[in-house]
C-alpha cells in the first residue's frame, strides 16, 4: 500500500502522496491534519479513550520537508483527555491540533436519520473541479450533480498515512472530509486557499472505509466562507466537520 | 426578563486585572464553580479587545473547559499565535485561584470589502410565549424555547430557542454580537431535558464557526443532538439573526449516569 509519510529517524518524511494537489511543493492539508490526528490518537492515556473532537489550525503552508511532531497533555484523566499536537520543521511551528478524547461509556442512543443517498457503489460521479488528481490517495465519488454550495461525496482514503501502518478510521475520516474545502467556491468561482483550519465533532468513531460528506458552503463575502459537513458511514451519521474558507484575491 | 427583575446586572465585576464573578456566573451543577455561558462571554469579551472589529472578524471560536473554574477572582490572558495581513490566530487562557480552567482559541480574519454591518438589520423578535423563566432568572439570558421536533441528523430532541443576553458582561459593557452568539451556543441542554432525571451531561467545550458577524439583538438557535451511545452527545447548533443564518456551533456533552441518593 502506498503511503503519505515514511517515519525515519524520528521525522515524518513526506512522500509524493502527501503533496497538495494544487501546490505540489507543499503538503496537503489532509496529510497535515491526518498526521496530527494520528499523533493525538497514539498519545499515552490512563484508560482506553477515543477521539471525539479534533481542531486543526494550519494557517501557513507546510513545505514538502521532513516534519517532527510532539504532543502535550492539557487535561488528563481516565474519563477524558485533552491533547495538543504540534507539527514543526526545524523547530518552527507550522500547524497544531487540539484533540478531545473520551472514554466509551454508557449514554443515550438516538438513532441518526438515514442520509437517503445512494451508497458508494451506487454512484460513480468523478469530482468535477479537477482538484484531485486521478492517482491521489483518496478516491472520491460525487453524489448528485456538481454544485459549489451544496454537494455530497463519498470518499475512501486508499493510501496509508505512515508506511507500515494502517490508518485508523478517524484518520481516514479526517482526510476524507478535508476535501470539502477544496471543492468549495465563492461567488466569483474562485477556489479557497488550502486548509486554514479543520474541526471535527464526532458522536462515535466512524466504521469502515467509505465516508459520506454532505456539505454546505456559505459565504457572506467573497473573501471568506465556511464549509460545513455532515459525516456518515455505512451505519449512518456519526459527526460534523467545518472548515474556514479563505480566498486569495482579497489580499490584492 | 426586564433588567428591573434581576438583582445583578452583570456577569463579572472588575478589580484591576481581575474579573469578579457574580451569581449570574455560578454553575448550575456546582455553586463553587463558574458556568459555561459566563466563561464564554468573558473569553469573547476579552478576545475582542485584542483586535479591531471594524477591520477584522471572528471566523472560529473554540473554548475548552480544562477544569471547573473556581468561583473566585479570575484572570484572562490572550496571546497571538500567528498574525499576518489576513489571519490572526489567538490563544487565550482563563485562570482562577491559580488553576488554568479554560483554554480558548480564535481564528480572526481580515474583513472583506463587503463585510456585512453588524448593527441594525431587520426586526427579528421571537414570539412572546414559552419564556424560560427559571433559566432566565439564573443566567442573565432571555431564553424562549419554541418547539422541539424530529428533523435533520437526529431523529428526536430537536429544539429551537430564541436567546438574548440581557446582563452586561462587566459593569456598563454589554455582550457583543460575537459574545452573544457564543452564549447562545451553550444552549444544547435545552434539547435534552428528558434525560435529566437519569443523566448528568456537563459541557466539555463550545465551538462557534461564524459565516459572518451576527447582528445585535435576538438570536435564534436551532439545536439537534447527535447521541450514538458512545459516552458523549454532540450538539449541533445553527444560529440565525434577522438577516438569516450566521453561524454554526457545537458542544460536546459528557454523559454520566446520575448518582441517586437514598431518602
Amino acid at each position: 500500500m502506498r503511503s503519505l509519510f515514511r517515519l525515519e529517524g524520528g521525522l515524518f518524511h513526506p512522500l509524493p502522496f502527501a503533496a497538495s494537489p494544487g501546490a505540489v511543493e507543499c503538503q496537503s492539508s489532509a496529510a497535515v491534519a491526518g498526521l496530527l490526528a494520528r499523533e493525538i490518537e497514539l498519545a499515552t492515556a490512563l484508560a482506553p479513550l477515543w477521539l471525539a473532537r479534533l481542531t486543526v489550525e494550519a494557517p501557513r503552508a507546510v513545505p514538502m520537508a521532513p516534519v517532527a511532531t510532539r504532543t502535550r497533555v492539557l487535561r488528563d484523566g481516565k474519563q477524558l483527555q485533552l491533547i495538543q499536537a504540534e507539527l514543526t520543521i526545524d523547530g518552527e511551528l507550522f500547524a497544531d491540533a487540539i484533540g478531545l478524547r473520551v472514554r466509551k461509556g454508557d449514554s443515550p442512543y438516538d438513532a441518526a436519520a438515514p442520509h437517503g443517498l445512494g451508497g458508494p457503489d451506487a454512484v460513480s460521479g468523478a469530482p468535477p473541479f479537477g482538484v484531485f488528481g486521478h492517482d491521489g490517495p483518496t478516491r472520491i465519488r460525487m453524489v448528485g450533480g456538481p454544485s459549489y454550495d451544496a454537494f455530497a461525496y463519498w470518499a475512501l482514503c486508499e493510501a496509508g498515512l505512515v508506511e507500515g501502518e494502517s490508518a485508523t478510521t478517524v484518520v481516514r475520516a479526517v482526510m476524507a472530509c478535508d476535501a470539502a474545502a477544496a471543492m468549495s467556491r465563492n461567488a466569483r468561482g474562485e477556489a479557497a486557499c488550502p486548509g486554514v483550519d479543520l474541526s471535527l465533532y464526532l458522536a462515535r468513531a466512524p466504521s469502515g472505509g467509505w465516508i459520506l460528506a454532505q456539505n454546505e458552503a456559505e459565504h457572506a463575502d467573497p473573501s471568506c466562507g465556511l464549509v460545513s459537513s455532515l459525516l456518515s458511514d455505512s451505519d449512518g451519521a456519526f459527526g460534523y466537520a467545518h472548515q474556514t474558507l479563505l480566498y486569495a484575491h482579497a489580499a490584492d | 426578563m426586564r433588567a428591573s427583575e434581576r438583582e445583578i446586572d452583570e456577569y463579572y465585576g472588575v478589580d484591576g486585572d481581575e474579573f469578579l464573578p457574580t451569581m449570574l456566573s455560578a454553575s448550575p451543577w456546582r455553586r463553587d464553580a463558574q458556568n459555561g455561558v459566563a466563561l464564554g462571554l468573558l473569553m469573547a469579551h476579552t478576545l475582542e479587545a485584542q483586535f479591531d472589529p471594524s477591520r477584522e472578524q471572528v471566523a472560529r471560536f473554540t473554548l475548552d473547559i480544562l477544569h471547573p473554574a473556581p468561583f473566585a477572582p479570575t484572570n484572562v490572558t490572550w496571546s497571538t499565535i500567528r498574525a499576518d495581513s489576513r489571519i490572526h490566530l489567538f490563544e487565550g487562557k482563563l485562570e482562577a485561584r491559580g488553576l488554568k480552567a479554560v483554554r480558548a482559541s480564535a481564528l480572526v480574519l481580515a474583513a472583506g470589502e463587503s463585510a456585512p454591518r453588524t448593527d441594525g438589520g431587520r426586526d427579528f423578535a421571537p414570539p412572546a410565549e414559552s419564556s424560560e423563566r427559571e433559566l432566565n432568572q439564573q443566567s442573565g439570558l432571555n431564553v424562549r424555547l419554541m418547539r422541539s421536533g424530529s428533523r435533520g441528523a437526529a431523529t428526536h430532541s430537536r429544539a429551537t430557542a430564541w436567546v438574548r443576553v440581557e446582563a452586561d458582561v462587566t459593569p456598563g459593557e454589554p455582550a457583543s454580537n460575537i459574545a452573544a452568539a457564543i452564549a447562545a451556543a451553550d444552549m444544547g441542554a435545552v434539547a435534552l431535558r428528558r434525560y435529566r432525571d437519569c443523566w448528568d451531561f456537563p459541557n466539555l467545550d463550545v465551538a462557534v464557526h461564524f459565516v459572518r458577524p451576527p447582528h445585535q439583538g435576538w438570536l435564534r438557535v436551532d439545536t439537534e443532538p447527535l447521541m450514538l451511545g458512545a459516552g458523549v452527545c454532540v450538539i449541533n447548533h445553527r444560529i440565525f439573526d434577522g438577516e438569516g443564518p450566521c453561524a454554526r456551533a457545537h458542544q460536546t456533552l459528557f454523559f454520566n449516569p446520575r448518582r441517586r441518593t437514598s431518602a
